[in-house]
């Protein structure tokens, strides 16, 4: 018996059992069924856009890093994925909603606002909005303010069970609990995390809160910490976080993004200031980050330019992972990539291919559902490029612009 | 060890409150926990746990802070220090004030121990803790000066950027940027203070002289509302300006006619501190008699309670009794009831205009129906003298050094229901005083500022101990408490350097 996966299953029946329309357990049925378990090789042997909505989240103004110089975006790109092609449906206005999450039920998206000012008080927001399920469009249901201090927020997760969204605030230092309520909206803020640390690099004066990621069994959130060099472990409980566990990365390397390998035992980590990707184990019992056993650089041999790495990317087959990084300040040719690395038994990365072609600085990958392309956010490039997954081998390939989308920044689908 | 006071905790619901009970303003706003710490030490501990924790600590003394940046705390920690009221004598020879003691206590200690007074604040439950590093000022300041100015330490926690608590002596030459940031930034900024040293604090008066009058609203017409402020801020503004009118300190409460009559309270001594030669509070008092002064009636709220004694000099229509210091201290000290309450506040460098006036008459006769005004007042502090030094503006955090007087504006309630009726009240008040037509019809550098006394001509901003949060409307709030010059930018650099995790917050803290 594998505990593991029996706990999402036990979190989902219980939201089941407290929806009161019907209708709206089918279709997320057949999402936690995608998304729970380890998929099988026949699904991962389609490579077409699946017929859904594609929801791009867009830096609207002050883009950290830089835009190409076009027009600003005007907030979140939604498309429909049709085997022609991408069309656009909706552009929802938003003020920098640079990283967006999907209900489990996929009837409504949530979006932080990276924004250092809300309503005169130092904060950031997070946006609440409903899915059209005929047309993919957006409804905003509404706009919550974070807590005090809680500047410009960098990412943001639902639970596996659909009742509550954390945030991690990258200048703020902070962690924020908001509950989701039955028709989707956000409460107010349930709980707050302020933290404190910092790292030798210049990027590293105060607590940087990256990214905040669901273990499986629901209880758990890992997070990482850029400023602090630290991986973060708290429990989710009544509506806060209380930490549960640190681990400590190498002092400068700046731990970004987090995935977790399917099998559940291994916890991947995307260290942006010294362009490294490390192997974590991890005991999703007691929801705890081991040691690392294994680092690796993001960025190709011979590479001399200044790394910054960015996206970090499971294959659902979990053999697969790529990471991408990210031109900030030389001309290195590879500067602006997507390493492919293959993983092995214990974990272990080997480097498998760099693709460089058409990226323009890759703040987000996003994986096709079925596991059978990538996509990559070009942030300076203004467009979001597809990229073909080969099953066997997990290298890239026939490169392809599916959506022309001003500074986007992170890709959802619904 | 601090006690700590939780929610099951039979003192939690009383000690989650301060002074203003508008706050906590939702429940969900509350503090989860009441650190109470007696001593630097436990206020150390206390500090290091709650940022181990990762919970937002808020800090309070006296409790007075008249906005929410103390008691909403969503979930985080109060860290009062009211039983940090004492220091032991430290071996540096420095007097030393704790921040847990009130005024009142500490004008007693500071008498009886070494016959000297703090020049800061007269309400007796204010603490040193929230005042001395707000400015504080108070009826001897035209004398001596602010509480600030006379700062020669202070001991504060800082937390580090690896979140240690880190305790600190500061002064001119250790830590001197943190120091200088102390001296008028505000509380709940760079770390905890728990005590301010002192090399030297001025010898108390051996004697005040205490006037008071008053001016009926019935019949008052704005023709004679404007001439009464006009003798007032026309005497500071000029006569005002002579040293041997700096031992006199003014206190004129422009209260809603709902409370019947306007109250003037005048403190007086002479620069030696006697009452020798009452010359000067003579010809101020005066000026008045065009105003059709009349003998207060002891039912006008802000009157002060004479209960202490004292010699009577004169009477009718003003009151004018003479007493010891201490004694006349006693007599003014009232911090008024707890209850809900909003303020704002401004600094004039000169005399009222026609237009103020005009506006002021109109917002204290303004009928708001369904609203109890009687305790809705525009207080008119005099300023000025001793404060205005302006080598003060290089070594202390308080950028208003030529004002000359100090406007406070007050309303006070004590049902939830009526908190929208009080706050537009005192919203529409204030925004038609600072929004003169006449000058914003003609286009200048100031037109953007409309609202607000910005800093400028006329206008030297507001008080960060009156915080007022309808001013972070304005991008320019922070130019309004800390001026246009290099003082807000250099704050930002002590918050940068002392609190680079901005462990230390507030709706109006320094910005990192």
């Amino acid at each position: 018996m594998n505990t593991f996966f029996s706990a999402p299953r036990r979190s989902f029946i219980q939201l089941a059992g407290g929806l009161s329309a019907a209708s709206a357990a089918a279709p997320w049925l057949s999402a936690m069924g995608a998304s729970a378990s380890a998929p099988s090789s026949a699904s991962l042997a389609s490579a077409a856009d699946p017929a859904g909505f594609a929801y791009v989240g867009t830096y609207t103004h002050d883009a950290p890093g830089g835009t190409a110089g076009g027009p600003p975006s005007a907030g979140i790109h939604v498309f429909a994925m049709r085997a022609q092609g991408w069309r656009l449906v909706q552009v929802m206005e938003s003020d920098n909603p640079s990283y967006l999450a999907v209900h489990p039920t996929r009837r409504f998206l949530y979006a932080i606002n990276e924004i250092e000012h809300w309503q005169g008080l130092p904060r950031g927001t997070a946006e609440a909005y409903a899915i059209d399920a005929a047309d993919g469009s957006l409804r905003l249901l509404n706009r919550q303010p974070l807590s005090l201090s809680s500047t410009a927020p960098a990412h943001l997760a639902v639970s596996p069970d659909g009742k509550q969204l954390v945030t991690a605030q990258y200048l703020g230092g902070t962690y924020n609990v908001l509950p989701i309520n039955r028709d989707g909206s956000l409460g107010a803020v349930s709980g707050i995390v302020k933290e404190t640390g910092s790292g030798p690099r210049p990027e590293q004066q105060s607590a940087h809160p990256h990214m905040v990621l669901f273990d499986p069994t629901g209880q758990h959130v890992l997070a990482t910490d850029l400023g602090s060099d630290r991986i973060n472990a708290f429990t989710l409980e009544d509506g806060n976080l209380s930490l549960s566990g640190r681990t400590d990365v190498p002092a400068g390397s700046g731990p970004r993004h987090l995935a977790l390998h399917p099998d559940g035992a291994l916890l991947y980590v995307v260290n942006e200031l010294d362009a490294s990707v490390s192997c974590h184990g991890y005991d999703a019992i007691a929801g705890r980050v081991l040691e690392p056993r294994h680092t690796v650089p993001a960025t190709p041999a011979g590479f001399t330019g200044t790394g910054n790495a960015a996206a970090l990317l499971m294959h659902p087959s979990g053999r697969f992972l790529y990471v991408s990084t990210r031109r900030v300040q030389n001309d290195h040719p590879q500067a602006d990539s997507i390493a492919v690395f293959g993983i092995g038994a214990d974990g272990a990365l080997t480097p498998l291919q760099v693709w460089t072609e058409g990226l323009r600085f890759p703040r987000a990958l996003s994986m096709a559902p079925d596991g059978g392309a990538l996509y990559a956010l070009n942030q300076k490039g203004d467009s979001v490029l597809r990229l073909r997954i080969d099953a066997a081998t997990g290298r890239l390939d026939n490169p392809d612009v599916v959506a022309q989308v001003p500074t986007p920044v992170c890709l959802v689908f619904a | 060890m601090s006690i700590s006071v939780t929610h099951d905790d039979p003192r939690y619901k009383t000690l989650k409150k301060g002074f203003n009970l508008r706050w906590p303003a939702q429940p969900g706003d509350a503090a989860a926990r009441i650190e109470l710490c007696e001593t630097p030490d436990d206020a150390a501990r206390a500090l290091a746990r709650i940022v181990a924790q990762g919970k937002r600590p808020t800090i309070r003394s006296g409790g007075h802070c008249y906005e929410d940046f103390v008691s909403n705390n969503p979930g985080g920690a109060i860290l009062d220090l009211s039983l940090l009221d004492r220091v032991p004598p430290s071996s540096d020879g420095l007097l030393r004030i704790a921040a847990g003691s009130q005024n009142w206590n500490g004008d007693l200690d500071l008498y009886k121990r070494h016959g000297v007074s703090l020049p800061g604040g007269s309400c007796y439950s204010v603490a040193a803790g929230g005042h001395i590093t707000g400015g504080g000022y108070g009826l001897l300041s035209r004398l001596q000066g602010l509480a600030c100015d006379w700062l020669s330490a202070v001991d504060i926690l800082t937390v580090d950027a690896g979140g240690n608590v880190v305790p600190r002596t500061v002064d001119a030459t250790r830590d001197a940027d943190l120091f200088r940031a102390c001296r008028g930034a505000g509380g709940g900024n760079f770390g905890v203070i728990t005590s301010y040293g002192f090399t030297a604090l001025p010898q108390a008066p051996r004697e005040v002289a205490i006037a008071t009058v008053a001016f009926d609203w019935a019949g008052m017409t704005p023709r004679r509302f404007a001439q009464l402020l006009d003798i007032y801020g026309s005497y500071w503004e000029t006569r005002g300006r002579a040293a041997d009118t700096w031992g006199m300190f003014s206190l004129l409460k422009l209260t809603h006619q709902a409370a019947g009559q306007i109250v003037m309270i005048v403190q007086f001594c002479n620069p030696d501190g006697t009452c020798r030669d009452l010359t000067v509070l003579q010809d101020f008092l005066d000026r008045f008699r065009a105003c059709a002064p009349v003998a207060a009636r002891a039912t006008t709220p802000g009157l002060p309670r004479p209960r202490m004694g004292g010699d009577l000099l004169c009477s009718e229509p003003h009151t004018v009794i003479r007493y010891d210091w201490l004694a006349a201290t006693q007599t003014l000290n009232g911090s008024g009831p707890n209850q809900r309450g909003k303020y704002k506040s401004a600094y004039m460098k000169r005399n009222f205009t026609a237009h103020e006036s005009a506006r002021i008459y109109a917002h204290l006769t303004r009928d708001m129906p369904g609203a109890d005004l009687r305790q809705s007042l525009l207080q008119v502090d005099s300023y000025g003298g001793a404060i205005n030094r302006p080598e003060r503006l290089r070594d202390t955090a308080v950028h208003q050094r030529e004002s000359v007087m100090k406007l406070q504006y007050q309303t006070y309630w004590t049902h939830a229901d009526q908190d929208a009726i009080h706050l537009r009240w005192m919203t529409d008040f204030y925004r038609d005083v600072y929004t003169d037509p006449a000058a914003s019809a003609a286009p200048s550098a100031s037109s953007g500022f409309a609202g607000t006394p910005y800093p400028g001509d006329r206008y030297e901003g507001c008080y960060i101990n009156y915080p007022d949060r309808d001013m972070l409307a304005h991008a320019f709030w922070p130019q309004l408490y800390y001026g246009k010059g290099e003082l807000y930018p250099f704050l930002q650099q002590v918050k940068r350097r002392y609190d680079p995790n901005n462990v230390f917050h507030h709706a109006m803290s320094v910005r990192p």
